[in-house]
């Protein structure tokens, strides 16, 4: 008994610590270093300001967020529009073949997200795959450019999100009664009016949980548009990554990224209140 | 002209055959219940007059119009479902207004319309509850009010009454007749209760194995059943082999326990044809066995006897090992039925209250 105290008490003093040491302390750095001034030999002085996140509100850096706001909510609709359909084909789908269906869905986590997204390259880029089948099938007179364009930004983040749209709105839709689906075709609702007013109202925990879940990791995934979009789309990711790595400005970079958990944390919080709403609505 | 039409109807799951060829009319405003043992194929013949299913073969014709194709949105049939099938994330009102709001009908119709729904079916002052906060009595409530409030030419229920504890289902039943008067709607229902059946329906389908067994009112499928199944499934029953002796124009004299009985002749049996005799529990008479037996009755010894309230129930050992089933009313003329155990008592039935079913 009291070994297992022991263990018990050690193993959770340990996350604990782990936590504390290597998520908690640098996040703080990082909000320490959001209010520094720059310097350019020791990365930050201890001059305390705000212009970084002054300077966030500048049109040519906002234009960034909007920006990346704007491909973040275009990926959710895409990943909605592709995964609701094959989400529920699967929920509808017989018993024997779904774990199979499952595993399309996840078998691609396997593999690195980085190593996927050079495949799409490859798959997309001026002598790649399909350009390739289109000239010789002669849909095209010669190559079409995909790769560094706005479609192939689109096409591997919804590639590298999808997952993430279909498993939450799949187990919602999963549970879905199809006695609720007869019960309303029985009362005179066609097809599209059963969808309106019995599923999609049903399945909005999943929608929710699966938007938020494409949204958020959108934002962050900077070496997606990096290798698919060339320099021309920067999004909030590219551009921390940038302050870090290529300018040198810690604070305005911490600026930035402290800001992205600001709007995070607050769609998260939107949804907690949704759900809360929903749930006791729904459940008895 | 009948309501509902159903010709020559086959309905095949998976290589299992659920309805044979099967044949029915309802009639404008009748109460018709579909009963029968589960697995029987009543619920698919409810939910192929709904449109939830559709026919490998055979017509469907709903108010005179060939329905056999015509999906379920564009009947007008409603259904309460088994399971009641509300919708969790609506109101009452909602859930009953769904229908009525796919109509299109003004607003102001429509909460009028399910007002008067919600009165009728006493659950006035419950529209805004969410159905979570609703008992399964009330729940059930809703489900009809939303089936009825769009005034459909039938009106199907599914086992409606099967999720409900006993007393609630007395009341229910109750409720069902009245409402059915009042509507003067078509009623369909399905069950495998007999006594729910008996009790609720203008007439009633015993259905088995996909087919139909016996079509009629509730007294004529218990007192006149047309074969075992039907017999045994309806009440219960004391069954005797037996063979024709003698007939003579309406009636035929038939051995049956090794004793001559004459009995009436409704089906023109012939001299030495096997029968079956089928006799209820209540239309059977017990004596206590002074010496002999008098002529047409069995001797036999009492094995169990078992007190019902109203009636006491004697489990009789025939001597030839048969076992019947005897229902003795308590009345002014027997305040007080006592046997004992073992005692030899002599076994027979009211004349002509017998039926003779041929031998299967």
């Amino acid at each position: 008994m009291n070994e297992n105290k022991g263990f018990k008490n050690t193993a959770i003093t340990v996350n604990m610590l782990w936590i504390f040491l290597f998520v908690l302390v640098p996040n703080l750095i990082v909000v320490v270093i959001s209010f520094l001034e720059r310097d350019p030999v020791g990365f930050f002085r201890w001059e305390p300001t705000i212009s970084h996140y002054i300077n966030l509100f500048d049109p040519v850096n906002a234009r960034v967020f909007t920006h990346s706001l704007t491909y973040s909510f275009g990926t959710t609709l895409l990943t909605l529009a592709v995964g609701y359909p094959f989400a529920w084909f699967l929920s509808r789908v017989g018993r024997r073949r779904r774990p199979l269906m499952l595993m399309m869905v996840i078998v691609p986590f396997w593999t690195s997200s980085l190593i996927r997204t050079y495949a799409l390259v490859i798959l997309m880029k001026a002598n790649g795959v399909i350009n390739s089948l289109l000239v010789t099938l002669g849909l095209a007179k010669g190559p079409v450019s995909i790769l560094y364009t706005d479609v192939a930004v689109y096409v591997g983040l919804v590639y590298s999100l999808l997952p993430f749209m279909i498993l939450p709105l799949y187990a919602v839709l999963e549970k879905l009664d199809s006695r609720l689906l007869e019960a309303a075709c029985d009362l005179g609702a066609t097809h599209l009016q059963v969808f309106a007013r019995v599923v999609l109202p049903l399945s909005l925990p999943g929608v929710m949980a699966g938007s938020i879940m494409v949204f958020l990791p959108s934002m962050g995934l900077f070496y997606i548009p990096d290798l698919l979009g060339g320099a021309k789309s920067m999004l909030v990711g590219n551009f921390i990554k940038n302050q870090f790595l290529t300018s040198g400005n810690w604070p305005f970079g911490s600026a930035a990224s402290v800001f992205l958990i600001l709007v995070m944390v607050s769609m998260m919080a939107v949804y907690l209140l949704v759900m809360k709403r929903f749930n006791r609505s729904v459940m008895p | 002209m009948p309501v509902v039409y159903l010709q020559n109807v086959s309905k095949t799951f998976e290589n299992h055959v659920v309805i044979d060829k099967l044949s029915l009319d309802v009639f404008k405003g009748e109460f018709l219940t579909l009963l029968g043992p589960s697995g029987c194929g009543k619920t698919t013949v409810l939910r192929l007059i709904a449109g939830l299913e559709t026919c490998d073969q055979g017509v469907i014709r709903i108010g005179g119009k060939d329905h056999t194709h015509v999906p379920a949105c564009d009947r007008d049939v409603n259904t309460v479902f088994q399971s009641y099938a509300l919708f969790p994330h609506m109101t009452v009102f909602d859930n009953i207004a769904f229908g009525l709001k796919l109509k299109k009908i003004t607003p102001m119709e429509i909460k009028q319309r399910v007002e008067e729904t919600l009165a009728l079916v006493k659950l006035s002052g419950l529209g805004n509850r969410r159905i979570q906060q609703l008992s399964g009595g009330q729940q059930q409530r809703v489900a009809i009010a939303r089936a009825i409030v769009n005034q459909p030419l039938i009106l199907l229920l599914d086992e409606p009454l099967s999720a409900l504890d006993y007393k609630l289902r007395k009341e229910m039943r109750l409720e069902l007749r009245q409402l059915h008067r009042k509507l003067g709607i078509t009623f369909v229902f399905v069950t495998h209760d007999q006594e729910e059946a008996l009790t609720l329906s203008d007439r009633v389908v015993v259905m088995n194995n996909g087919c139909i067994e016996q079509i009629g009112p509730p007294k004529e499928i218990y007192e006149e059943p047309v074969n075992r199944f039907v017999a045994e499934f309806v009440g219960e029953s004391n069954l005797f082999d037996a063979e024709v002796v003698e007939t003579r124009g309406e009636t035929m004299e038939i051995r049956v326990q090794g004793v001559l009985k004459a009995v009436k002749n409704r089906r023109g049996f012939q001299a030495g044809q096997k029968v079956k005799v089928l006799l209820r529990p209540e239309d059977m008479t017990v004596e206590p066995c002074k010496q002999d037996c008098p002529s047409g009755s069995f001797p036999g010894r009492v094995e169990e006897m078992i007190y019902k309230g109203t009636t006491v129930e004697l489990i009789i050992r025939l001597e030839d090992g048969k076992q019947v089933v005897i229902l003795e009313f308590f009345n002014e003329d027997a305040e007080d039925i006592s046997y004992d155990m073992g005692e030899g008592v002599c076994v027979s039935w009211i004349d002509g209250w017998e039926v003779v079913l041929p031998h299967e």
